[in-house]
């Protein structure tokens, strides 16, 4: 029995309407017809699920964490917590949101207003949607459901942090984001996803950002996963007329671990930002496959990419930019570098760019290196010890991309997780001498 | 005292030093200089332990250390510091943050404490000043973006916080204008003392005026062909370096 077979023990029945519960199975079946992808799809040629699918996931139980193990808590933020899917009040804090602000959870949902909540899944599992997003939606107990309205502006980030937390037997959590960014809308979203507990986990998340016109949503994805914790992830961005959506996926744990990023700019003015930092060492595997599709002219994307793979570690980066026939004056630009720390990593970076139109500025460039010999005896020649040296020069690799992020709690996650690979280097970034 | 003896060097089996002897005692400033390939910048290379070379024979001490046996960062320990003649750009490190990892590794071969975050601070805003290095670039990374100019008096900044007993500056005067060369040579002589050796690499005497050696040496063919007062400095810019290639052979 693999991965479909199991869950479907799990899924379906419980106390929803018929109409969430027909959504559900409608969405489980679109799944189920087509299948866990194989390396025999183009998309997914160097990540194979084999190892995942093959075993009888069950659907996460319900389970609670202690606040203490929570990251990110300097962080100033409106916060919520998902354990396993579901929302931890206690963890919690929405203390003085701005009443532009309305939050749905999905679990409340499918009890005052089921019609919406099985609309809301069915338009997620639309004829269109790959296996991982339609199992999402017949999965997800819960969720989270963000509307902003016209003008308003949040302050703070709103943090939302999903921890999956295993319980010794192959774990499936679902973790559900949506958010609705109304016109002339600003938020900063940070999403962050770690794994606690034992045993195998598969983080299978799903998050979608509709963003008005002239709205501007930053949105910065970290995730954490560690131990025998894997992670799919489908993130989806629609950029609105004048909007700007910025995407920084940061992929720092995790065993197995593949972020489908797909940006939409199907608006004149549109801008479409996606950055994205991930470390692959040990038997870690990191894949990063990014769609841009250009429908409008006037449209602008901007993308740089930063991969390290150490010890037997395996990185991808596949990079899609589609501009559709007839649309004019549209500017793409993507960079993937990848820097190979053993004989024994990997990294695969492809950029794919299908261009069907002519007036338009494209740049593209892919590079996997090794460390600069130069810079290391440059560093070493004034006396800096050379665990040192390849310490500072493997973080000076991403730093210019993580000091971009406005964050300093998100740039500390980044920073203390290249410490956990050179543990000299905590105490070089100490200190501030600006 | 610095001790080069019949050094033989190659790169990739290709031999560049054939035989050099050289002295350089406590106290003293010498000046190399010769024409273009003569393997000025691999016997720099080799005293600051460059990985990539191959000695075959000979042998390279200072205050009795064989250098040869020692990592980078120990030669460094031991006072060695090289200008670099194309000081490399590290993208991503900052100058500061590197300046303290080589301040505390010395410090740490040496078995002294670190130094503390408020004297490292002092030093280097004196020694900004004193280079005339732009404040703007200490928090930048390690020469990127920098000209030229201030890569080199970057250089000489590193030297002045660093405080070698041993330095070798490597064409520290490319692309210098005349006030950045002033500057940098102030910088040096200021380092000048009966306990520091320096090895002046040069290709042209402007440098010596500003920081006169005691010794020049002339390097061609991979050895030394002709040693002398700092007054060869000026023949050499007068007849430039044939008349000795042809005396040599």
């Amino acid at each position: 029995m693999g991965l479909m077979e199991s869950l479907a023990r799990d899924l379906g029945g419980g106390g929803e309407s018929g109409g969430v519960q027909a959504a559900r199975a409608a969405a489980f079946q679109l799944a189920l017809a087509q299948g866990v992808p194989s390396p025999r799809h183009e998309d997914w040629r160097y990540t194979d699920l084999g190892g995942l699918s093959g075993q009888e996931f069950r659907t996460a139980a319900a389970a609670t964490l202690d606040g203490q193990t929570l990251p990110l808590r300097e962080l100033d933020a409106w916060r919520l917590v998902f354990v396993n899917g579901r929302f931890a009040p206690a963890q919690s804090d929405l203390t003085s949101l701005p009443p532009g602000v309305t939050v749905r959870l999905l679990e409340e949902m499918s009890r005052q207003d089921p019609q919406w909540l099985a609309e809301h899944l069915s338009r997620q599992a639309n004829p269109d949607a790959r296996t991982f997003v339609a199992l999402n939606a017949a999965a997800a107990p819960d969720g989270l459901h963000v509307e902003l309205a016209p003008g308003t502006s949040l302050e703070k980030p709103l943090l939302v942090i999903f921890a999956t937390i295993g319980v010794g037997t192959p774990a499936l959590a679902s973790p559900h984001l949506h958010v609705l960014a109304g016109r002339h809308s600003q938020l900063d979203l940070i999403e962050l996803h770690f794994t606690a507990g034992q045993g195998a986990t598969l983080t299978n998340a799903h998050t979608r950002v509709d963003a008005g016109d002239a709205a501007r949503v930053a949105h910065y994805r970290a995730v954490c996963e560690g131990g025998e914790g894997s992670h799919v992830g489908s993130v989806q961005l629609n950029v609105g007329r004048d909007g700007l959506v910025e995407n920084f996926s940061l992929v720092l744990g995790g065993r197995m671990v593949r972020v489908d990023i797909d940006g939409y700019l199907a608006h004149p003015g549109g801008e479409l930002k996606l950055n994205g930092v991930f470390v692959a060492d040990q038997n870690q595997h990191v894949d990063h496959h990014t769609r841009v599709d250009h429908a409008a002219s006037h449209t602008t994307s901007d993308e740089v990419y930063k991969g390290i793979a150490d010890g037997n570690g395996r990185g991808v980066f596949n990079g899609q930019v589609l501009v559709r026939e007839g649309v004019e004056k549209v500017v793409a630009t993507q960079a993937s570098n990848n820097l190979l720390l053993s004989s024994d990593a990997e990294i695969d970076a492809k950029p794919e760019l299908e261009i069907y139109a002519n007036d338009l500025r494209c740049a593209h460039g892919a590079t996997v290196g090794q460390l600069d010999d130069d810079g290391l005896f440059y560093l070493r020649s004034r006396g800096v010890p050379a665990v040192e040296a390849r310490a500072l020069l493997v973080y000076g690799f991403v730093q210019s991309l993580v000091e971009s992020i406005p964050h300093a709690a998100l740039q500390a996650l980044v920073t203390a997780r290249f410490a956990e690979a050179n543990p000299a280097l905590e105490k070089l970034l100490s200190g501030d001498y600006s | 005292m610095l001790k080069i003896e019949n050094l033989h060097a190659e790169i990739d089996g290709k031999p560049i030093l054939r035989g050099l002897t050289l002295t350089i005692g406590k106290g003293e400033v010498h000046a190399i200089m010769g024409p273009n390939g003569s393997g000025k910048s691999t016997l720099s290379y080799l005293i600051a332990g460059r990985p990539g070379y191959t000695v075959t024979e000979g042998s390279i001490t200072w205050n009795g250390k064989d250098l040869l046996a020692l990592e980078p960062e120990e030669r460094a320990g031991e006072g060695v510091f090289l200008a670099f003649q194309y000081p490399v750009e590290i993208p991503g490190v900052n100058n500061v943050y590197m300046l303290r990892a080589a301040v505390n590794g010395i410090r740490k071969y040496r078995g002294e404490p670190e130094i503390s975050a408020v004297d490292f601070l002092n030093l280097v805003k004196t020694k900004t000043r004193e280079i005339g290095l732009k404040e703007g670039l200490l928090n930048r990374p390690v020469n990127q973006g920098f000209s030229g100019g201030e890569k080199k008096r970057n250089e000489v900044f590193q030297m002045s916080i660093l405080e070698p007993s041993l330095a070798i500056l490597d064409e520290t005067d490319s692309g210098l204008d005349i006030d950045a060369l002033k500057i940098v040579a102030d910088g040096v002589n200021r380092l000048r003392s009966p306990d520091r050796a320096f090895m002046v690499v040069t290709h042209y005497q402007r440098l010596l005026d500003y920081i006169v050696p005691d010794h020049v040496h002339v390097l061609a063919n991979g050895r030394i062909v002709k040693s002398g007062p700092r007054e060869l400095a000026l023949e050499l810019e007068a007849k430039g370096y044939d008349w000795l290639l042809e005396e040599a052979a």
